[in-house]
């Protein structure tokens, strides 16, 4: 039973972890088959598209695809696979017919700096609203049948409309796992709040004398080894209890209901 | 305490999407222990995406006091992907692209690194951006191009001419256009071109040129975005006192995101 349970929750977190993952078809087999097939970046927009009517067996599908196409499926087993993907599903499928509603950014923010509390990760592990926002329109280009879309079709942008804060729950998956990967190994996402006010006054600062950059002015070059070795001490420093629960409590905390 | 290692593991599996090895061996005396690569795509727009590819690797020189593997040429999928028995300490000679034709990878990376035993060698390729792409796509604000064309395929004219929304870096639409027409390649719509208007008082930064057919209802379907960057006119500094707490300061004459209690968690 504790094995089963273990493994569940194992599973929980893998899935949020690597949720992303199934952007990768990177192995003897699956670049064998990629000729035939579409690239995993077309194949989620086509589901994420299909979905959008709010069958449960598109919304399941398509969140069958973040497990399915990264191989998570193997390290997952069939049956938390297939609970993982109902629960989100199921979620999915209630926000596109208007019976649920969506995901705030927020909820992002608050996982990911929850994680990172709880782990006790460096400050530049943390979050805020304004990077949430930046990271969904960096993955907008790529998928845009995911991002940003609305439970009906989407009233005309006009001047003063924003990106909706609200996601839908597959969405909002996605983007979880994106900014976890972001975290552990994209500079421009490694920054404190105030490394990130610099960063951006640099990078809209066209002064003609640009001071000159280092590694030393550059904190962000070897965080990527600095939060290995920070998750090792969160990971061991966890007891048994948290970090059973932990997986729940991040779908949870993001909004997915049970 | 093997079984507080195996479920800390499970909280470290959450992060393996970056492909932190979890609680890998990195017992350095292991004469087969080699090292580990791990692969990832990075897109123009910065975002970085674990991905699988081929990966290759040819020892050049240095001591390599343990380990025989000299070279190796393999498929790899995203995460950790642990190099048994190479000869190690030396540098090596890395590579890393797509594995077979339409790859997330635009094109192979080589580089020399010095790798020593239980390394991680994180290998990096351009993207393939799989988007639309915007010509011009770095754009003077002050000498603007009359027009920008933005090409992918998807857009069509069913319902309504296709409607270009571009949104600044906080996410708020700044510039909502009709496309000028829409452009063809072999007979089929390749892409649209729009007109760029006055930008004298566009701010700097990356703007995300989105682009929508006109529905049956008048509602507006995303097909497609492309990165364009505005250059020239530099925003003015952000207000120093719009911070704390965990807030992002933001700068003046743009609408700021929520002051987020969340960001405080």
């Amino acid at each position: 039973m504790k094995k089963s349970i273990l493994f569940l929750s194992l599973g929980l977190m893998i899935v949020l972890g690597v949720g992303l993952l199934w952007l990768s078809k990177g192995n003897t087999t699956q670049a064998e088959s990629a000729s035939n097939s579409l690239h995993p970046f077309d194949a989620i927009n086509q589901k994420a598209k299909n979905a959008r009517a709010g069958n449960r067996a598109d919304a399941e599908e398509l969140v069958g695809e973040v497990i399915h196409i990264s191989d998570t499926e193997n390290v997952l087993g069939g049956f938390t696979a297939s609970s993982i993907k109902e629960r989100v599903g199921r979620n999915e499928s209630r926000y596109r017919l208007g019976q649920a509603q969506g995901i705030p950014e927020g909820k992002i923010v608050r996982t990911i700096n929850g994680l990172a509390k709880k782990l006790n990760l460096p400050d530049y592990a943390r979050t805020n609203s304004y990077e949430v926002r930046k990271l969904r329109l960096s993955l907008l280009p790529n998928f845009p049948q995911l991002i940003n879309q609305k439970t009906q079709g989407s009233q005309p942008s006009t001047v003063g409309t924003k990106l909706d804060p609200q996601m839908s729950p597959a969405e909002a998956v996605f983007v979880l796992a994106m900014m976890i990967q972001q975290k552990m190994v994209n500079d421009e996402y490694q920054l404190t709040n105030s490394e990130r006010l610099s960063k951006w006054k640099e990078a809209h600062n066209h002064h003609p004398k640009k001071p000159k950059k280092d590694d030393s002015q550059n904190p962000a070059s070897n965080r990527n080894s600095e939060m290995r070795r920070a998750l090792e001490i969160g990971a061991n420093s966890t007891s048994i209890s948290d970090a059973l629960q932990l997986s729940n409590i991040t779908l949870n905390t993001l909004g997915i209901e049970q | 305490m093997k079984k507080i290692t195996g479920i800390s593991l499970a909280v470290l599996l959450a992060w393996s999407a970056a492909g932190f090895s979890c609680g890998g061996n990195n017992n350095t005396s292991n004469p087969n222990r080699g090292f580990d690569i791990q692969t990832q795509v990075q897109f123009p727009n910065g975002l970085v995406i674990l991905q699988g590819g081929n990966a290759q690797g040819q020892f050049q020189s240095g001591p390599g006091t343990s380990g025989t593997v000299t070279s190796f040429n393999r498929n790899v999928n995203p995460g950790i992907t642990t190099i048994s028995g190479a000869k190690v300490p030396g540098v090596w000679r890395l590579a890393f692209g797509p594995a077979f034709f339409g790859d997330s990878c635009l094109t192979f990376v080589v580089e020399n690194r010095n790798v020593s035993s239980g390394s991680l060698e994180r290998l990096t390729c351009p993207g393939r951006f799989f988007g639309f792409t915007a010509t011009a796509d770095t754009i003077d604000a002050f000498n603007p191009p009359a027009t920008v064309d933005i090409t992918g395929s998807g857009s069509e004219t069913l319902y309504g001419t296709p409607m270009i929304a571009f949104y600044n870096e906080f996410g708020n639409v700044v510039a909502s256009t009709p496309a000028n027409q829409l452009l063809y390649t072999d007979g089929a719509v390749s892409g649209v071109r729009v007109g760029v208007s006055d930008l004298s008082q566009v701010y700097d930064g990356i703007y995300s040129a989105v682009v929508h057919n006109v529905q049956a209802d008048g509602t507006w379907e995303i097909v497609g975005s492309a990165s364009v960057t505005v250059y020239g006119n530099p925003p003015p500094p952000p207000d120093p006192g719009g911070g704390g707490g965990g807030c992002e300061p933001q700068p003046q004459n743009q609408e700021q995101l929520p002051c987020d209690t969340y960001n405080t968690y």
